[in-house]
């Protein structure tokens, strides 16, 4: 192997070491992977003990601002506190359905060190076989930094298609 | 590790197979993530054209070359094409559509459509299409208006039309 050809590689892996250590101490980064456990969270394992609920609500709790503002839309009514939405995920989730949240297409963008805008595709199935259904909603989210943690303080869907009734 | 491989799985020319292989995939993964996008249908929204389960693929590329006509089933894109709506396009730019007892008025004449099987009885206001502006619907109008998800797509949401094979 030539030396134009070694120094080469050295560059090579100098530039890959950089782009993935700028990629791992990212905003962007920590954003995905925020959503990535908003997502878990949001999916119950089947036979779930109560302990282990009321954990996993907590960390959901953690992750949301106390005047988080979602309105994903019908047949959700608009919520304006952590506590309501809380409750209301809690009971859906009471209900022992399998329920699994897949987000998608997940788009970041930065707005400033405490704020972020992401948009995104958020697909809900819930039940198994042939009752089961699929829901998708393309959703953009607005997150803030806290303590340095990034919490969800809005969610509003945005409708692919504008109705005709 | 290529000594270690059976013969017939590398070929005589090792080297060349593994050349190919990583070309072949790399291939695969540009036209499948792409050019034709794997779709798989979920509900009920298009029958009987389309079965729930029934696989396809939106070939993006048309819409470079051609725009969306009138009866193509075209995927419709959320935040990305990883999911996507796949409904039927019935009212084009600058038309005026409207429901009356099921059947599609265009700029008030009736457009035949020989893939519904059953119709219910939509009824809806006039819409008027703006100009990058496509009426979009389910061919399953035997549902309740309430239960089909359909509406005006902007041009930008129509990624391509959608291939199933017989």
């Amino acid at each position: 192997m030539n030396r134009a050809i070694r120094l080469a590689l050295v560059v090579g892996l100098l530039g890959a070491l950089w782009g993935a250590w700028s990629w791992w101490s990212s905003e962007e980064r920590r954003i995905r992977s925020r959503l990535d456990e908003l997502a878990d969270l949001m999916t119950p394992d089947p036979g779930e003990p109560d302990m282990a609920r009321l954990a996993r609500f907590a960390r959901f709790r953690s992750a949301l601002t106390v005047d988080i503002m979602v309105d994903v839309g019908e047949p959700i009514p608009p919520i304006t506190s952590r506590e309501t939405l809380i409750g209301l995920v809690f009971r859906a989730h009471a209900t022992g359905m399998r329920r699994k949240v897949e987000l998608s297409d997940v788009q970041v963008s930065v707005v400033d060190s405490a704020h972020a805008r992401v948009l995104l595709t958020a697909v809900v199935t819930t039940g198994d076989g042939s009752a089961q259904t699929v829901d998708a909603r393309e959703l953009e989210m607005g997150l803030v930094k806290n303590d340095g943690a990034w919490l969800v303080a809005h969610v509003v869907a945005r409708e692919p298609l504008r109705p005709v009734r | 590790v290529t000594s270690r491989l059976p013969a017939f799985v590398l070929g005589p020319n090792p080297r060349r197979t593994l050349i190919r292989a990583l070309v072949l995939i790399g291939a695969s993964a540009f036209v499948f993530t792409r050019l034709l996008l794997p779709v798989r249908l979920h509900g009920t929204s298009m029958l009987p054209t389309l079965a729930e389960g029934r696989l396809g693929f939106v070939a993006v590329p048309v819409f470079w070359f051609e725009g969306p006509r009138r009866g193509q089933i075209v995927g419709i894109r959320f935040a990305g094409t990883h999911t996507m709506l796949v409904k039927r396009i019935v009212g084009m730019p600058g038309e005026v559509v409207q429901f009356v007892n099921g059947t599609v008025l265009v700029n008030g004449e009736p457009l035949a459509e020989p893939y519904l099987a059953r119709l219910a009885k939509w009824n809806s206001k006039p819409v008027s299409l703006g100009r990058d502006e496509f009426l979009v619907v389910g061919d399953n109008r035997d549902m309740s208006m309430r239960a089909q998800q359909f509406g005006v797509a902007q041009r930008n949401r129509l990624v391509g039309p959608v291939i199933v094979w017989p």
